[in-house]
């Protein structure tokens, strides 16, 4: 006997996104899931960030890992809000779900955040497949990984908002085309902005900070 | 992993709505090439997760969908099979994709 049934094997990870970005709204939280291969320098980036924005917003944390409360401990001298969420404990798993993460809000006094920043686990790949809820999705590529990962790795450029390239200061001290990997991500997705930055140097920051009060300002206005 | 975790939730609902009569012998997927599945890869995750349930030794029948993208310059619809983003017709590079983002289960056979 043939059963039809139909459905989307992630409907229920999308429903449970659906509840979170509607506790986003209600919350007047701006929602960025950040995402990209290991060693790009996510927290780098966040540490910056944070640093450059929390006098200005109230800015929540979610740090997503395998395993560690490293890069937890790496954000605690700002003294804002900041949930750890280890994959382990829920299968190892390679990418943030939906239901992690609303796991993870119960844990933030939302009504003192403006802006929560997610770190997806380091990975070009699950991550992409899995909405959980937040309202703009920011891929992370550093010069370092070479020219040819839009090529490789192409849904999550395909789906993301934004496309940070970072480590830009080391371009001088490398062999890779900066301009190269700025053509192929184009190939991929042609409307995707893009915003040079370093968290070394600081370089590119000013646009991306921009980039976060908009959002910021369009959810709560 | 958790793709075929839900996948399995999905099933074991259904079949316990159908009366818990009988096995899995057959599950219809259909699976789009711009996913982040390897059939192959989703196949070995089954066999580990279905072990011991009613789905255990079912035969997943994987429909691979292609990457279909809508131009909206000439309004064509090509097939593509690299991941590069232009229009095969006009090089217009502003598309919409029309297919290849499925992760669906159609249906499964009970014996």
């Amino acid at each position: 006997m043939e059963v039809k049934v139909v459905k989307n094997i992630l409907a229920q990870n999308e429903s449970i996104a659906e509840e979170n970005q509607r506790i986003f709204k209600e919350n007047g939280i701006f929602a960025v899931n950040l995402m990209s291969s290991p060693g790009s320098g996510k927290t780098s980036i966040l540490e910056r960030t944070v640093g450059l924005i929390k006098d200005e917003l109230k800015v929540g944390v979610v740090e997503g890992d395998i395993c560690t409360t490293a890069d937890a401990d790496r954000l605690k001298k700002f003294e804002i809000q900041i949930v750890q969420i280890n994959t382990e404990p829920f299968g190892g798993d390679c990418h943030l779900e939906a239901h992690m993460l609303q796991k993870a809000l119960d844990c933030l006094d939302l009504s003192s955040i403006e802006l929560l920043l997610i770190e997806n686990l380091g990975n070009l790949v699950c991550p992409a497949e899995f909405k959980l809820g937040e309202d703009q999705r920011v891929a992370i590529l550093s010069i370092t990984e070479g020219e040819d990962k839009p090529l490789k790795y192409p849904l999550i450029f395909r789906v993301a908002d934004l496309l940070l390239i970072n480590k830009i200061d080391l371009e001088k001290h490398l062999e890779v085309d900066v301009q190269q990997i700025v053509e192929n991500v184009a190939k991929i997705n042609p409307e995707l902005p893009v915003i040079k930055l370093s968290a070394k140097s600081g370089e590119g920051f000013d646009q991306w900070k921009e980039w976060l009060v908009r959002g910021v300002k369009e959810r709560t206005s | 992993m958790s793709i075929v975790d839900s996948l399995i939730k999905i099933i074991l609902e259904e079949w316990k709505r159908q009366g818990e009569k009988g096995r899995v012998s057959r599950i219809n997927i259909q699976v789009g090439k711009l996913t982040a599945i390897i059939p192959r890869t989703f196949q070995f995750c089954f066999n580990i997760l279905a072990k011991d349930t009613v789905l255990e030794n079912a035969q997943l029948e994987i429909a691979e969908v292609p990457v279909k993208v809508k131009c909206s310059q000439c309004n064509s619809v090509r097939e593509i099979d690299e991941p590069v983003f232009v229009c095969p017709e006009c090089g217009e590079k502003a598309l919409e994709i029309v297919s290849g983002r499925e992760l669906f289960i159609e249906s499964f056979e009970l014996v």
